[in-house]
């Protein structure tokens, strides 16, 4: 069984945010418009942060890209009263559309706010709505639910049905998320950490790598290779 | 048997929470009924 | 058989007649109750967008008010089950008044976290897929079994007085009779009944006591189990008791204060009454000053970054203001009115309690938004912003309006004051229970 991780290289990464646009196509998620967006309700299962020190002239900016950690220990996960979110066995958290009574403990829970609450029914300007990901493991979402990244899981079992189709096994290298796919720096490397041969395992491994707020000891499966 | 399996599972899964918390809100409503017919009683026979 | 009580005709009095005052009052309250109903509706129907509510603060004033009102329904079983164990005579005459409050509080806590759900028609998701490892389930089954086992001890206790209502009140419209009889349960007032009731009575006041201690802690740990600064303390949860118990307390006094005035009680509800609950809330204040300093003092001296960006937000930033007038609300000016005028005064004590129930819902507040506003890694980017919306206040006062109203109408149909626990006699043949032996008025 593989465990899902990824590896972003902040040396790379230049902040285009595509991986964030990518996301937005791949996973349907709905615009809030300018004015719900500067109420804080913008939908972005994958965000990329700004980390500003100093002061100009002395400035150092660390641009932060921040999917679902997809901790090994989630803190989202043990809090919800109907496993409407939970971490399967390949260790990607997921969340159920159908069985989330929208309590919201989830997302006071995860310390890396990256679970998102449809505060309206989701909506799309008409040219965009004629390009939504027509896969139905991706529908909108209804309202009053919690949603977030989830590795592009529909992605992953696509790979496994296309494989099987064609009578060969599933390699772990079939399967990458858009935002891996998209991104314009080849920054993010996706893979399964268990594999010692797999890139991201050696990565994962590098004096470089390190995670966000290891100290609290949710075990994220994003690491981050630091910059400079 | 695994006593700390069995009690993760209870805790981790979904169902078994449901069924306890049910179990106990009715277990104290029977409780309750069976209180109230003990203290009104029928005090005949005495 | 009924008890000897020379204030029976006092205490029924406010039972023979419904005025238009009260009729023009519950018509005020039942319409600002169904104007919260509508607005939930609204909100059901467009989303939860039309509240203030926001990444990052996923609860806000739904969620105080949930703490606010558990915390006012821990009054009545303090009032009548501790003080019941503790042997304090001088309860009786507000153990009804009390538990009223814990009765008619108790719906409302339970409603504010519906209207918080994104997805109320799925509640009973909790019931097919409940798991017991989320904090959510403890406060499903702690405050449902609250609920019912309060409903059950204020229905006990009522059962002797609904009787006398029954055999009293024979001016009564029919159903109003009919619904006498129905629960008064063929009660005759036997020696044997009253026994049986003490007994049960009893043994129920042990387990109201374990269960308050539980529905409050619980209910903190909704916050305390998670990994946010400010809320992952152990503190939170005898705090979160402590408080309960403070606005509890407060709230008797003002439900007392009113009823006495209304209902001409003055004899019913001696001032010394007022004088032992001022005692009480002197302890609970002080009592409040301790934790409060305990657990800011820890937070501040250790210094740690997260806990600090909440810390000073509530010290000296954007909720600083919330903050200190919370703490001269709760704690400054009512330990001034209590120690100087607060004696033989029923308007200061009313005002000072009025005033620790608005600081203790501003302090439910302060416990929940600041420690949202600035999460560890969205704070780098600037704060969040949370203000409540015209949704989240009519709500909120549909809320208070239909606590009011509950009260309001229950006092006009049961006697707000136990007749037989103040009776100077039961029937004859019943040996007057240990309670009624000891607990003579200890009250200055
Ligand atoms: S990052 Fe947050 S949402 Fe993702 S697994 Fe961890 S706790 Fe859950
Ligand atoms: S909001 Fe949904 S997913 Fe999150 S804890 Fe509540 S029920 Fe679970």
């Amino acid at each position: 069984m593989p465990r899902w991780g990824m590896v972003i290289d902040l040396d790379k990464c230049f902040a285009c945010q595509s991986c964030t646009v990518a996301c937005r196509m791949e996973n349907n998620t709905p615009v809030a418009g300018p004015d719900q967006a500067g109420k804080g309700r913008a939908i972005l299962w994958n965000e990329v942060l700004p980390f500003i020190e100093g002061e100009y002239p002395r400035l150092v900016a660390t641009m932060i890209p921040r999917p679902c950690m997809h901790c090994d220990y989630p803190p989202c996960t043990k809090v919800c009263p109907v496993r409407a979110t939970y971490k399967n066995e390949e260790g990607i958290v997921v969340v159920d559309y159908n069985r989330c009574i929208g309590c919201r403990m989830c997302t006071v829970a995860c310390p890396y706010g990256v679970r998102y609450f449809n505060w309206f029914p989701p909506e799309w300007p008409e040219e965009l709505k004629q390009h939504l990901n027509p896969d139905p493991e991706v529908a909108p979402r209804p309202k009053g639910v919690v949603e977030k990244c989830s590795f592009c899981i529909q992605r992953l079992h696509k790979a496994r049905q296309k494989a099987d189709a064609e009578g060969r096994a599933f390699m772990a290298t079939d399967y990458i998320p858009a935002c891996v796919q998209t991104c314009t720096g080849h920054a993010r490397y996706f893979g399964d950490l268990d594999d010692p041969t797999s890139l991201v395992h050696q990565l994962a491994h590098s004096p470089r790598a390190f995670r966000l707020l290891e100290e609290l000891g949710t075990e994220p499966k994003v690491y981050y290779l630091k910059q400079g | 048997m695994d006593i700390g399996n069995l009690l993760s599972t209870f805790f981790k899964s979904a169902g078994p929470g449901g069924a306890l918390a049910t179990l106990v809100l009715s277990g104290a409503l029977l409780l309750y009924i069976f209180l109230a017919r003990w203290i009104i009683g029928d005090d005949q026979q005495q | 058989m009924h008890p000897e009580n020379k204030n029976e005709t006092v205490i029924l009095n406010p039972l023979r007649k419904v005025g238009l005052a009260d009729k023009l009052l519950w018509a005020t309250l039942l319409g600002l109750l169904l104007l919260g109903i509508g607005v939930w509706i609204r909100q059901y129907v467009l989303g939860l967008g039309i509240t203030g509510l926001n990444r990052p603060v996923y609860w806000g004033v739904y969620l105080t008010n949930f703490v606010f009102f558990i915390g006012l329904a821990h009054s009545g079983t303090f009032i009548s089950a501790i003080l019941r164990l503790a042997g304090q005579g001088w309860r009786k005459p507000l153990t009804r008044a009390a538990e009223a409050i814990t009765l008619f509080s108790l719906p409302f806590g339970v409603a504010s976290i519906l209207v918080d759900m994104g997805r109320p028609d799925r509640i009973l998701n909790l019931i097919w897929f409940g798991r017991y490892e989320s904090p959510i389930l403890w406060d499903v089954t702690a405050v449902g079994l609250y609920l019912l086992s309060s409903i059950v001890f204020f229905y006990f206790s009522l059962i002797p007085d609904i009787a006398l209502c029954r055999d009293r009140l024979t001016q009564a419209p029919g159903w109003q009779r009919r619904m006498y009889t129905i629960l008064a349960l063929g009660w005759r007032g036997t020696p044997q009944q009253y026994h049986r009731l003490e007994r049960v009575l009893d043994g129920m006041a042990i387990f109201m006591t374990m269960l308050v201690v539980t529905v409050h802690t619980v209910v903190s740990w909704l916050f305390g189990m998670t990994l946010q600064p400010g809320w992952h303390t152990a503190l939170i949860g005898p705090f979160f008791l402590l408080g309960a118990i403070l606005s509890g307390t407060a709230a008797v006094v003002i439900v007392l204060a009113i009823l006495r005035k209304v209902y001409r009680f003055q004899h019913v509800l001696p001032v010394s009454l007022f004088n032992s609950l001022r005692k009480l809330l002197i302890t609970f204040l002080l009592g409040w000053l301790y934790f409060m300093i305990a657990e800011h003092l820890t937070i501040g001296y250790g210094n740690m970054k997260e806990e600090m960006v909440v810390l000073q937000d509530k010290f000296s930033g954007n909720y600083a203001l919330i903050f200190w007038s919370m703490a001269v609300l709760v704690f400054g000016v009512p330990l001034l009115i209590f120690l100087i005028k607060g004696k033989d005064s029923i308007g200061w004590m009313v005002l000072a309690c009025v005033l620790i129930n608005i600081g203790m819902w501003m302090e439910r507040y302060i416990v929940i938004v600041p420690t949202q506003i600035s999460p560890r890694l969205l704070s780098v980017s600037g704060q969040g912003i949370y203000l409540p919306t015209m949704t989240e206040a009519l709500i909120t006062v549909a809320c208070f309006a239909g606590f009011t109203l509950l009260y309001a109408v229950f006092t006009r149909y049961f006697p707000i004051v136990p007749v037989w626990e103040t009776a100077e006699s039961l029937p004859v043949g019943h040996e007057a229970e240990p309670a009624l032996q000891t607990g003579s008025a200890t009250a200055d």
